[in-house]
Order: structure tokens, then sequence, then C-alpha cells
């Protein structure tokens, strides 16, 4: 249930300033609403009769865009081609992928509404990886009328044809459950045989009995051993072929020495058989690697495959009207002329011929404001349209194009990196190298005393010694801290992130979008004519309401919600004009204003240089001069003096090039910084601490960032990153809150400290027994309770890691 | 204690359905979201009021 106070919209519960500007009933009550695109949705939810869903959903709504969306060209055969199937004649399956999901609610609402359109028989949507499969009547409803109305609930529906990439994963993941659940039910299975065993050893069993349980135990064994554990032997093949020791060696050798222990202690009643904790070791180590693989997968969610539109819209010229084709992006060629309209990603590199736009270009150079486009002007492909109409002439595509060179520099930066051997395996390694001697001498050495006993002994000296506890020590430590950094909002796609994290001597940020939110707000402003600060503001709102610009989105985020300026006109790069009841104003540059207004500018002093400032005006006098700034995180400082106490040193590099990058490293306390990098240059400095035998953690979210993300020892990447630099990181930042970096070389302390103990632990318990083992001193029974309460402590000691301090 | 001598094999073969049902299950897609079959029951218990839900 969410709670929504009278001053809140009832939709997407962003707070209403003043009072609201529309109201729909629901449920026998005017609920209030923050503005026209929240009313239509929540009206839609309405009629859908799926209101429940306010109820249901456990976080609010996004707030939806206002823009109407048109998706007429997916009604095209060859269009729909790429992510729709036959069933039959006119049976369709279509897979989409879907924006704005964030709880379980948004499923049902989606499944609810989908299920009540005529012509759709079946859809379901994933949680997991937000995707929608419908099946629909092709006879009976059009593909675009379902991706409207997934719009007209507020969400944003894309064609979606999953790439090879995904179905390996899907494959993968199913396999991975298939073996995971075949060794728990296993497991259970030879447990409760094991416990038959037990009590039979202390309260008297009879022969015949026993042995039926340890053949039974063998067959269960057999099958956990054979399906689910395969894994383990096929892995410590490979790594046997290699010339490496990996962590599926010695879990092989334990693993087989245990079974051929037990197999041949089945057909000798004094010698013990291990056949439940051959299970019970298979089933968690398999799960400690699902968990991981799991979270793996998760920060692929929701990720769009490709970062440029799938289709572009070519001019024709045909007697000359000017008309466009719909085309893939595969087929454009240098040379083609493509409409780039208002809002959308440029999908080519190219010079303008026609039109003025503003294009954000943050996401290569970390500029945060939209660089003014026009005639002759170079766009890059992956770069956001602005307010105007663009048509651009192509002049790469694909390889050559811009942003293939920035992944090309990143894949470069990743395969250059050192590996870092992981602290457990090498343990085990020397490990098992010291067993298999030990093993060999004494088998040695009882060759001459009573051969009767080498193999019993050998055997009982593999099986003490199964490393089992040693193995599980560091990926069930891994599974259950990833869990815990996932509940504060963190993601790990890479386990080493949370072995390596304690080590880090430097973190660096990226300034737009990661130390600061990435967007402007008004930090003060001067009135200059007769009007006070509230009536300015309300005017600002009204005008820029047209607008689309980061200056705008600062006024409209006062939430002043207002009608919207008539006659409005937006004069790109330079500001906006309009009449907000009934007088005539203008909004925006010193000069777009002087250029009307003759009258003087009244003097006064700005708050500071560096900000920049936007001017309103109507046309005899001067009114108000706003400041605006890329506002801090509100955690960014405290992260930064949490990170100087842990005495990680911390430093800015960023793409911008104004002096917001000095006053921000000063606000923060920040000595080291460098501004107006590029990509390269970024990934220089990157491998120059790296040279320098640092270890460097590297928050962005850029694009830009990608190749040096891709450097440093750990990369953590904002949500709020491009697609490619989150599927990229080794950790994604989920939460909006910077300390979690903090926290993050905190916890990997003590998981640090927590797989030692269990190292010391296990390697402990097998310095006791190995020697007793080899003397033939451990009776069956012993072995096999050493050997489970071993990995058992293993894994209690572990859970300490679901807390946080 | 003779009837373990039955119990013991009917035990397998429980074990063995039980394994068989859970491949069933995964092979039909039952798995394929682990997150979402959490909420459902929560909300499934009222249907939608004012419009039919369609039936396959």
């Amino acid at each position: 249930m969410t709670r929504i106070s009278a001053t809140n919209c009832f939709h997407c519960e962003l707070p209403i300033k003043g009072a609201a500007p529309c109201f729909t009933v629901i449920e026998q009550q005017q609920q209030p609403l923050c503005c026209f695109a929240c009313k239509a949705v929540c009206e839609a939810i309405h009629a859908h009769g799926l209101d429940n869903y306010y109820h249901y959903r456990s976080s609010a709504a996004q707030r939806p865009s206002p823009e109407t969306v048109h998706y007429q060209h997916l009604d095209k055969a060859t269009i729909q081609a790429t992510f729709t199937r036959d069933i039959s004649a006119q049976q369709r399956c279509s897979t989409l992928i879907i924006e704005g999901i964030h709880c379980a609610a948004c499923i049902w609402l989606l499944e609810n509404t989908l299920q009540s359109l005529p012509g759709v028989t079946a859809a379901t949507i994933n949680f997991n990886h937000h995707t929608a499969t419908i099946d629909w009547d092709s006879s009976a409803t059009r593909l675009s009328d379902i991706f409207t109305a997934i719009h007209q609930i507020g969400y944003q529906a894309h064609p979606y044809s999953p790439e090879q990439q995904d179905e390996i994963f899907k494959r993968e993941s199913k396999l991975a459950l298939r073996r995971l659940g075949v060794a728990g039910i296993g497991m259970m299975q030879v447990g409760m045989f094991a416990i038959a065993l037990y009590a039979g050893d202390f309260q008297g069993i009879s022969e015949t009995l026993k042995q039926l349980l340890r053949v039974f135990s063998l067959l269960v064994a057999s099958v956990v051993l054979l399906y689910s554990g395969q894994v383990f032997f096929t892995g410590a093949w490979r790594s046997l072929k290699n010339l490496s020791l990996n962590m599926d060696v010695p879990v092989a050798i334990a693993l087989g020495g245990a079974y051929i222990g037990s197999v041949w202690g089945t057909w000798h009643p004094a010698s013990a058989v291990y056949f439940d904790s051959i299970a019970m070791f298979i089933f968690f180590l398999l799960l400690a690697r699902y968990l991981e693989m799991r979270s793996r997968n998760k920060q692929l969610t929701g990720v769009r495959q490709s970062l440029l539109p799938k289709l572009c819209k070519r001019l024709l010229d045909s007697d000359g009207q000017r008309q466009y084709e719909l085309l893939a992006l595969d087929d454009v060629q240098t040379g083609d002329r493509l409409l780039i309209e208002p809002g959308e990603i440029i999908a080519a590199d190219g010079f303008v011929i026609e039109g003025r736009s503003a294009v954000n270009e943050a996401a290569f150079t970390g500029e945060f404001l939209p660089v003014n486009k026009q005639l002759d002007d170079a766009v890059m492909a992956g770069t956001i349209n602005g307010d105007g109409h663009l048509i651009i002439n192509v002049a790469a595509t694909g390889q050559q194009a811009s942003l293939s060179i920035v992944q090309e520099l990143m894949t470069r930066a990743r395969e250059d990196k050192p590996r870092i051997a992981r602290m457990a395996d090498q343990t085990a390694q020397y490990f098992i190298a010291v067993v298999l001697l030990a093993t060999v001498i004494s088998g040695g050495y009882w060759y001459y005393q009573d051969s009767s006993m080498v193999l019993p002994i050998m055997l009982a000296m593999l099986v003490v010694s199964c490393p089992c506890a040693l193995s599980l020590a560091t990926p069930a430590a891994m599974a259950i801290s990833n869990n815990t950094m996932r509940t504060i909002g963190l993601l790990n796609s890479s386990s080493h992130v949370l072995e390596q994290a304690a080590t880090i001597d430097q973190v660096i940020f990226d300034k737009t979008g990661t130390l600061t939110l990435g967007k402007l707000s008004i930090a003060s402003s001067v009135m200059l004519g007769k009007l006070v600060p509230a009536e300015c503001l309300v005017i600002a709102a009204a005008l820029e309401a047209v607008s689309e610009h980061p200056i705008a989105k600062a006024f409209q985020q006062q939430g002043q919600v207002i009608a919207m300026a008539s006659e409005s006109n937006i004069s790109t790069g330079n500001g906006i004009e309009g009449v907000v009841n009934n007088s005539r104003y203008r909004i925006g540059s010193l000069a777009y204003c002087q250029r009307w207004n003759s009258n003087p500018l009244p003097t006064f002093t700005p708050q500071s240089s560096n900000q920049l400032t936007v001017y309103l005006c109507d046309e005899q006098q001067w009114l108000a001069c706003f400041s605006l700034y890329d506002e801090l995180r509100p955690s960014a400082l405290a992260t930064v003096d949490a990170l100087k106490k842990q005495g990680v040193a911390v430093s800015i590099l960023s793409g911008d090039s104004s002096a917001a990058v000095a006053e921000i490293a000063n606000t923060l306390g920040i000595k080291t910084f460098s501004k107006g990098l590029s990509p390269e240059q970024k990934l220089q400095r990157i491998e120059q601490l790296i040279d320098q035998g640092k270890r460097v953690m590297m928050v962005g979210d850029g694009i830009n960032d990608m190749p040096v993300l891709a450097a440093a020892t750990i990369s953590v990447a904002m949500n709020n990153a491009s697609d490619l630099t989150r599927i990229q990181a080794d950790a994604l930042l989920l939460a909006d809150n910077l300390q979690v970096v903090s926290t993050l070389i905190n916890h990997s302390t003590k998981t640090r400290r927590i797989i030692r103990e269990n190292i010391i632990w296990a390697l402990g318990y097998n310095a006791i027994a190995l020697p007793f083992a080899a003397c033939g001193f451990i009776p069956p029974y012993l072995a096999a309770v050493g050997m489970s309460a071993s990995s058992l402590l293993v894994i209690l000691n572990t859970l300490r890691l679901s807390k946080l301090q | 204690m003779d009837s373990l001598f039955i119990l013991i094999p009917v035990a397998l073969v429980f074990c063995g359905l039980a394994i068989w049902a859970y491949l069933w299950a995964i092979d039909n897609g039952q798995y394929d979201d682990l997150d979402k079959e959490a909420f459902r029951i929560l909300f499934d218990d009222d249907k939608p009021a004012t419009k039919h839900k369609h039936d396959e």
C-alpha cells in the first residue's frame, strides 16, 4: 500500500507545489495529479479496471513523458520480422522489451492490460529481463495498437530481438538450475539414508539393511555426481589441458577421490562411505555459482542491445516533394541523407546540411550542456538530438563511427589489464600439491609396511583432506557478500570486486552525472524588476514548459505546474519567447533578451562567475536573472570524507572543460583533478597510475568513461549510465547513494577477513586430520562427520557476511 | 524391519518422480522468472472489476 498525501501526485507521487492542475476520480475520490501526462496514464489504468495497481505497487511510477509516440511503422511486415514469429496463419508472437518496470505491480498491470486488449490471446512479462511475450491475432488487432496501449499506461515498449549472447545466457541459466535442483533433491535423499546409517552405527543395524542403504546411496550419489557434478570435471580437464590449476582441479580430485573411496567402501563393510558429503558439497558449490551467475545476468536487465536506433529515416526526393522512408541502420550508406527528429538518437556520424538544433553530446564529452549544431557542423552517432529537426549527410557508419572507436579503445584497455590472481585459488593450488605429495609418500611407505593397506590409506587421505571447506571458502563468501551489497544497491557482475575493493589506493570519479546529478537546478535568482521571485518562476516555468532542453528542465523541476505559454517560439541556442497571462516575455541568454529589450541591464552582482545565467524580461523591463548549476549529489561530500578516512586517495577526471570542475573539487576537498580530457587522455592517466602499481577504482557513467572503466582495477557504473557502460562495468550502482562505494571498501575488508578465517579453518582441520589419516587412525564415521562438519562450519561463518556491520 | 526393504526402493522411486517433475517444470518455463511469482500470489486475489479478463 502506498500512502499519498494531499500534495503529492496520485500517479507518480512527486510533490505538487500549489494547487493540483488536474484531478481524476479513482475509488470514489478526487485524486490530485501533477500533470496531464499522469492524468492520461491514470485514467487509462482506470479504464482497464486495474485501479488495484495503486494498492499493489511498492514504489511510485515514473512520471510519464507527455509526448505522443507513433508506432505505425511497426505494422510493416518487414519491420515486424525482426521480433515477431508466425504461430499460424493469423497468430503472431512478438517479443518486446519494456522500459519503466520498477516493481512487481507493474507486471500485474501490464499483463492484465495486455490480456484485456481485443486480439491478444496471451501476454507474459518477465520481471527478470523486462521482456514481454505477446501472442496476438493479426486479423483482430494491429501491433501498433498494442504498443500504444503499453504507452498509454505509462511504459515504453521497444522491439526486442534477442542476440546470440542472450540465448546463450538463457540456456546456461536453465542448465545451471537443472543441475542445482537435481543436486538438491539428491542431497536430501542421500542425507536421509545417511541419517539411517549414522543411527545404525550407534544403535546397531543389520548388515543386509546397511548394505541396502549403502547401495541406494551409491545410486543417488552417482546420479548427482554424473549429472550435476560433471561441470567440475570438465572445468578441471579444461584447466589441466591449459597447464594451469584452477579451483575445479582440487574439487574434481576431492569428488573423484571421495566417490571412488565410497564405491570401494560400499563392498567393504569396515570402511566408510561419504555419499552424503559428496551430494552436499556439489549442491553448495553449485548454489554459490548459480547465485553469482544470477547477479551477473541481472546487470543486463532492461539493457537495449544497441545504443543506436535500429531504424532511421532516409530522405527521398520525389518530384520536389519531401518524403522519407524507414530503413534498417545496417542499410544506411555514406552519403545518405537522414532526417533526425527532436529527441531522437543520431544513428550515424555526419554533417548537418539543414536545420538547427542543440545536440546532447554528454555521453562522449562529459560536457553537460547541449552543443548547438547548424549547417556544416559534425554530429556523432549515439548523441541525442534536442529541440530542432536536423537533416544530416552521413559521413561514417558502422566500424568507422566514433562510437565504435570508443568501443574499440575499451576492448584494448581491457585486454591490457593485468590478471588478478585469486587469493583462495592460489592457496588451494599449493594445498592440493602438498596433499598429493603426502598421499604418494605415505602410499609408498605403506607399500613396504603392509601392501593391503595402501588403497584404504591413500583414499582416506584424499577423502579426509577433501578441500570441500577450502573450495567453499571463497565462492560462498562471495555469493553472500554480493547479495548483501545488492540489498544496499550495488550489483557486482564480477566476483573480483569484493575481493579487491579492500586493496584500492585511489578512487577516481567522473564529474557530470557521477559526482553531480547531471541535471541543472536553479542555484539563485536575482530580481531585476518589480516582480517577486515566485511570480518570475511561474512565468519562467510556463515559458520553458515547451522545451526539452536541460535548462528548461531546471525550471520545470520547480514543480510550478501552470498552463504552458502560448504562441511560444524556441530560438535554438538562445532562448524562448511566449505569452503568459496576456503579456509577452522572453527567457534566455543576455544577447537574446537584449535584441528585444533595449533598456540597459540594471547592475547587480552575480553569485558566481562559473554558473550559467538565464535572463527573463518583457519588452520594457528586465525581470530576473537566474543562476543555474549542475547540483552535487547529496551523498558526494560524505562519500569523499568517508573515503579519505579509509585512507583512499580521491581524484576527479572529467571530460568537461569548464571551471565547474575546479569548483566542485574545491567544495568536496579533492586536491587532484583534471578537466577537459578526451577518452584517450583519461585512459592514459589511469594506465600511468596502474603502471606505478596503484590499484584504482573508477566510478563513471558516460560512454567517454568506458575505456577507463575497462582499464581500472575495479569499475563502478552509475545507474543512469549509458547501456554500453553498464554492461562493461564490474559493478553497477543501483542506489542513488554514492556512499555505497565506501561501504563496498569496508565490506570488502570484512569479506577478505571471513575468507581468510575460512581458509585457516579448512587448512587447520586438514593439517590435523591428514597425519592421522596417513597413520590409519581415523575411524570411517569420524572422517565423514569431520568432512561435513568442516564444510558446514565454513558456511555458517560465511553467513556472518549477510549483515553489513 | 522387513518393510524397509520395500520402503527404501519406494523412496527412490519418489525421488526419481521429484526430479522428473522438476525438470519438466523447468522445460515448461516455470522457472524462467524467479522474481515475479513470489509477488503474483499477492495480486491475483481480486480480479479487475470492470472489464472481463480475456481467457485463452
